[in-house]
């Protein structure tokens, strides 16, 4: 096999490489939810599960959906925004809780 | 048009082949010593026999050595790709799976692709000419390494394009454990232009690295992105050796984008190895 021959096989063959690099997480991304692997989806998700719970003027607590609120608002569960949303939502509270995996944030009043 | 080179430099390849040894020569301390650790090993393949840790300690020295191999170019496209076999054993055999370790498998496959010990090695040495070795390589495997990190920018912004991400709150949930952000930046002001900002900067420069015009700016976007994860996502040392390791693999690949060594000019004649078929146009142009 002549050295040119030799050459451009091996660029056919490194094109094939690239087809690969680019079709492994083309293929993941599809079919996979996150957190993927061979996909280079890093730090995606925060796989965290948020819940929100109500506390009225006279303690009784319930807990709080925030499927009603307004969108994107609804989907920062961080800092105040859905805190505020929730206690406009409801009148009677006097104060909003919230948990990240179980764990409690602070409460905000309202 | 994008024009791709016949040729590249192969000292900043050599350059990235030193980084990506040294980040396997961590890795192979690391992963070598999970079992004793406390990070108990998977199955074999997940369905084989759990494998002793001493098993794992040997692959792990192993690929130091490998690792070792690669930084002094001591037949250094063998120990990349020996480098890479380790790393496989340790992410399919062990479970030891990360998104850096499955890089670093990657990219030391690549590396054995490549002409990596034609500059700064042991074999440059030994071939006389001082320490410069043979000046250009062939690039075509070097361009297959190019377009992975582009691959990996990529596939990191368009995965990132999801409310929950866009959002902030895969931020949030990151950086309210870091000791480097204050508790009063986490908030939508501050997190969702940063998102957002991350987006665009990994799709940024994934492509901008191509283009000489737009590559300063490129590494400067890139270098801050990833000083900006640790700062942001690290919640511990251990957190910023790992993110450290990842901006080692991937903005060390931005040296493989230099089409020319700065500071060179004038006309370059490379050196042919035995091995290696003559280049179709000799003489190239710095």
């Amino acid at each position: 096999m002549s050295s040119l021959v030799r050459r451009r096989l091996a660029v056919w063959l490194l094109a094939g490489v690239v087809a690969f690099e680019v079709a492994v997480p083309a293929v993941g991304l599809i079919t996979t939810d996150p957190p993927r692997r061979y996909s280079w989806s890093m730090f995606v998700e925060s796989s965290t599960t948020y819940a929100y719970t109500g506390r009225a003027a006279d303690g009784t607590t319930r807990p709080l959906d925030t499927g009603t609120l307004p969108w994107p608002q609804s989907t920062v569960h961080y800092g105040s925004t859905v805190p505020d949303l929730l206690c406009g939502a409801h009148p009677d509270l006097v104060a909003v809780s919230r948990t990240w995996d179980g764990l409690p944030e602070r409460e905000q009043p309202c | 048009m994008l024009r791709l080179p016949q040729t590249l430099p192969a000292r900043q390849l050599a350059g990235y082949r030193v980084l990506v040894g040294l980040v396997a020569g961590a890795k192979a301390l690391e992963l070598g010593a999970s079992p004793l650790l406390g990070t108990a090993a998977s199955p074999l393949f997940g369905v084989g026999p759990v494998l002793p840790a001493p098993v794992w300690l040997a692959l792990g020295a192993v690929m130091g050595l490998a690792a070792l191999a690669v930084v002094t170019g001591w037949h250094a496209r063998p120990a990349a790709l020996l480098v890479g076999l380790c790393t496989a054993g340790f992410v399919w055999g062990a479970g030891y799976y990360s998104n850096h370790t499955y890089l670093l498998f990657t990219v030391a496959v690549l590396l054995s692709f490549t002409d990596c010990d034609a500059a700064w090695s042991v074999r440059s040495r030994r071939g006389g000419g001082g320490d410069g070795g043979t000046e250009r390589v062939w690039a075509p495997p070097v361009l297959v390494l190019r377009a992975q990190i582009t691959v990996v920018y990529a596939y990191a912004a368009i995965s990132k394009i999801r409310p929950d991400f866009l959002s902030g709150n895969g931020l949030a949930s990151w950086a309210r454990d870091s000791v480097l952000v204050p508790a009063a930046a986490l908030v939508p002001a501050v997190l969702v232009p940063m998102a957002f900002g991350a987006v665009l900067t990994e799709l940024f420069v994934a492509f901008a690295l191509w283009s000489s015009r737009l590559r300063p700016a490129a590494v400067v976007a890139g270098v801050g992105l990833h000083l900006g994860m640790i700062v942001v996502l690290s919640d511990g040392l251990h957190a910023v050796v790992e993110l450290g390791l990842f901006a080692t693999l991937t903005c060390g690949g931005y040296l493989l984008f230099a089409d020319r060594v700065p500071g060179a000019g004038g006309v370059v004649v490379p050196r042919q190895r035995r091995s290696e078929p003559a280049l179709p146009g000799v003489l190239t142009r710095r």
